[in-house]
């Protein structure tokens, strides 16, 4: 029970659609706890109107997200399907969050320890590139979501899923990368130099994934990536030549090339066990 | 219709499924098997998320190796798997809506009016607004069973659907399967015999991959009859005895002369068959590691 109750000509413009969205909410919010104003409410509207405000007014409470993620997502105007898909991702809740926030935080004090005075960026360039393909290597899957089982049994296409998973978590993990990226001493375009590296890690990952576990993928492309970049950097001379112009269109072909061989296999991440 | 054809199944070299061959059409089909016997493993590839290794399964004669054919059958399932996760930080609400979003419910209005449909035939309807990590473990199992029947599916997979249920919720659960349309295909797990009584118009014995009896479970029973026998005292030669609330010990196995015969539940039927062929398996293990000694 409450002490005060609705003025009619307020009634009158929420029915009429007139009142703004604030008001509205909270005259929604008031008569879901006072049986009198419930009452005002129904003698001045027809039954089937009633009825239609009524049913509406229960499934907003009940279709409201619990999760903040998709509250976000909706506000930023995706659509309710699509933000929830995505806002159910693993890679979307808060401890992976923070766990990104705290790896890309690691790679920025490491280098400010090691590196305080250079003029080069070099040390979080060569951590950075395996941030977004450790999130898409953790985005999707049976290790990572719970209810695999019930989502693989449906008729929602399970590369679509893993798409749309994999390229939030990599949105995510390159967003942290890149704000982290301009604290860093230097021209700030020496330190977007992880991006293209960064693709194309998470474009042969994301080729890969449904073919291989993805622990195995996450680890082989670590320590391909680290064997490369050290074995180039040896063989030039120079620490940062894996991330020289040149180096860099070998990366876009690369994700080129992953992108064309994960288009051509679109069933892959259909069948659970097919290898055993 | 579902049609399982010669189909094996192996995880690391151990045969779960067998060679199994099976059809089933519509009504309530109950499989009954100990633990390993291959039950899960059959109903996951009958589910579309499991591969065979060798043989094939059809749904009303869509192949399910086949991409397109398997997105269709995937349209007229629900599936209930043994240990159905959940994103524990969801309400009720939002898990069913989550797996309707999968299940093509584009409409959002129709949808929420779906979600609800379930979750009230789930008994569910009160607490649709609760976080799951807040439900008991019998009402999460009803939650799988709630967004199993999302768009009312012609077929019906449910993986010990009664694990962890109540006796209420038990009754409730057999209420709502028997209340489904009659052309629904339903395939379902358990261990509880007494579902499968109450239930099943068919019923499978699976044991070490394959299917030791397949017919009805008065038929069942029946395989037991002159087998089962009640006496004052227990003896030693009986596949299984225990005593009964009378004092009376009930025998399954060989009756000896002069024991009261009684007359045969599924259950008993059900340790005959199993064990039966568990001696067959070891006596068969024996005779190999003889051959090899």
């Amino acid at each position: 029970m409450t002490s005060w109750h609705l003025d009619p000509e307020v009634v009158d413009a929420y029915l009429d659609a007139t009142l703004d969205d604030a008001r509205a909410a909270s005259l929604e919010a008031h008569v879901v706890t006072c049986s009198t104003c419930r009452l005002l409410l129904a003698d001045r509207s027809d039954a089937d109107e009633l009825d239609a405000l009524w049913h509406d007014l229960v499934d907003r409470l009940d279709a409201e997200p619990s999760s903040r993620t998709t509250r976000l997502l909706l506000r930023l105007g995706l659509r309710d399907d699509t933000a929830r898909l995505l806002g159910s991702a693993p890679l979307m809740s808060s401890p992976w969050a923070a766990a990104v926030v705290l790896v890309m935080a690691a790679a920025w004090v490491l280098h400010a320890a090691v590196e305080a005075n250079a003029t080069n960026v070099v040390l979080f360039l060569y951590v950075a590139p395996l941030l977004p393909m450790l999130g898409v290597t953790a985005a999707y899957g049976p290790l990572v979501d719970d209810s695999h089982e019930v989502t693989v049994a449906t008729p929602y296409p399970t590369y679509r899923l893993a798409l749309l998973r994999t390229a939030g978590a990599a949105a995510i993990v390159t967003l942290a990368g890149f704000v982290a990226a301009l604290t860093l001493p230097g021209p700030w375009l020496d330190a977007v130099r992880w991006l293209l590296p960064a693709l194309a890690l998470s474009a042969v990952a994301f080729a890969l994934l449904g073919r291989l576990p993805p622990v195995p993928v996450a680890l082989m492309l670590a320590v391909a990536w680290m064997v490369f970049a050290g074995a180039l950097a040896w063989w030039m001379g120079d620490r940062a030549a894996p991330f020289e112009p040149a180096v860099q269109l070998v990366y876009l072909a690369l994700a080129a090339v992953a992108g064309v061989v994960t288009a051509r296999s679109p069933d892959r991440f259909d069948v659970l066990g097919r290898s055993s | 219709m579902i049609e399982v054809r010669t189909v094996t199944k192996r995880f690391r070299g151990v045969v779960a499924v067998d060679a199994l061959t099976l059809c089933l059409g519509p009504g309530i089909t109950g499989l009954l098997g100990p633990n390993g016997a291959g039950k899960t493993t059959l109903l996951r590839m009958i589910a579309t998320v499991l591969a065979p290794d060798e043989g094939s399964v059809t749904v009303d004669g869509r192949d399910l190796a086949v991409a397109d054919q398997r997105v269709e059958v995937r349209r007229r399932l629900g599936y209930v798997p043994q240990e159905p996760g959940f994103h524990l930080g969801f309400t009720a609400f939002e898990f069913v809506d989550y797996v309707a979003i999968l299940k093509e419910m584009t409409d959002r209005r129709a949808r929420h009016d779906e979600v609800r449909r379930v979750l009230a035939l789930a008994g569910l309807d009160d607490v649709r607004s609760r976080k799951i990590r807040a439900l008991s473990g019998g009402m999460r199992r009803r939650l799988a069973i709630a967004q199993a029947l999302l768009g009312s599916p012609r077929l019906l997979v449910l993986d010990e659907p009664t694990a962890g249920l109540d006796p209420e919720q038990r009754l409730r659960f057999r209420e709502l399967v028997t209340s489904l349309a009659p052309d629904t295909t339903v395939l379902l797990s358990t261990h509880q015999t007494e579902d499968v009584r109450a239930l099943c118009q068919r019923v499978i014995v699976l044991h070490a991959g394959a299917a030791r009896f397949d017919g009805s479970p008065d038929r069942l029973a029946t395989t037991a009859a002159g087998r089962v026998w009640t006496a004052a005292e227990r003896d030693p030669r009986a596949h299984l005895a225990w005593v009964h609330a009378d004092g009376s010990v009930r025998h399954v196995g060989e009756p000896p002369a002069g024991a009261a015969l009684a007359e045969p539940t599924i259950e008993d039927a059900y340790l005959l068959l199993v064990g039966r062929h568990d001696d067959s398996v070891a006596s068969r293990r024996r005779r190999r590691s003889r051959a090899v000694a």
